[in-house]
């Protein structure tokens, strides 16, 4: 139950900011190669991933009942 | 820039982390934080969202398209 919401919670993240948090977050894939992939700067992938914290850790605080 | 609110601390925060961010500005956050309990606690609980999220879920990539990635990779960092 726990899982599927909060995968759902990732699959809901606008695609540039899932695809930013699953690699350089999830995979650890180094924030210099991230960037390679869609061709942008570094400086956007670490933006895309933290909306994609931000969103993310709004939801689990949600879920957890707590305020962000 | 000698002091800084707990927004634009947050504006900075994974930059912060990346250790992208001026010396100056990072003694200023560093400050900043170590007088504010609950950036503290932001932090802490931001920095937990990814370890979080792989433990309670299986979001990742497809073996094959973890393979076609490191392939990727290589040849980048090889070129």
């Amino acid at each position: 139950m726990l899982a599927a919401r909060v995968r759902e919670a990732v699959e809901r993240l606008p695609e540039l900011y899932r695809v930013a948090f699953v690699l350089r977050d999830l995979e650890e894939v180094p924030t210099e190669d991230v960037a390679v992939i869609p061709g942008v700067e570094p400086a956007a992938v670490r933006q895309r991933v933290h909306r994609a914290r931000l969103m993310l850790r709004g939801f689990l605080s949600d879920l957890a009942g707590v305020r962000p | 820039m000698t002091r800084i609110t707990c927004a634009e601390g947050v504006d900075r925060l994974m930059d912060y982390l990346e250790g992208v961010v001026p010396a100056d500005i990072r003694t200023v956050v560093e400050a900043h934080v170590s007088g504010c309990p609950r950036c503290a606690a932001f932090i802490a609980s931001y920095c937990e969202t990814p370890r979080i999220v792989r433990q309670a879920t299986d979001v990742t990539l497809s073996t094959d398209g973890r393979q076609t990635l490191r392939e990727f990779l290589v040849k980048l960092r090889s070129s």
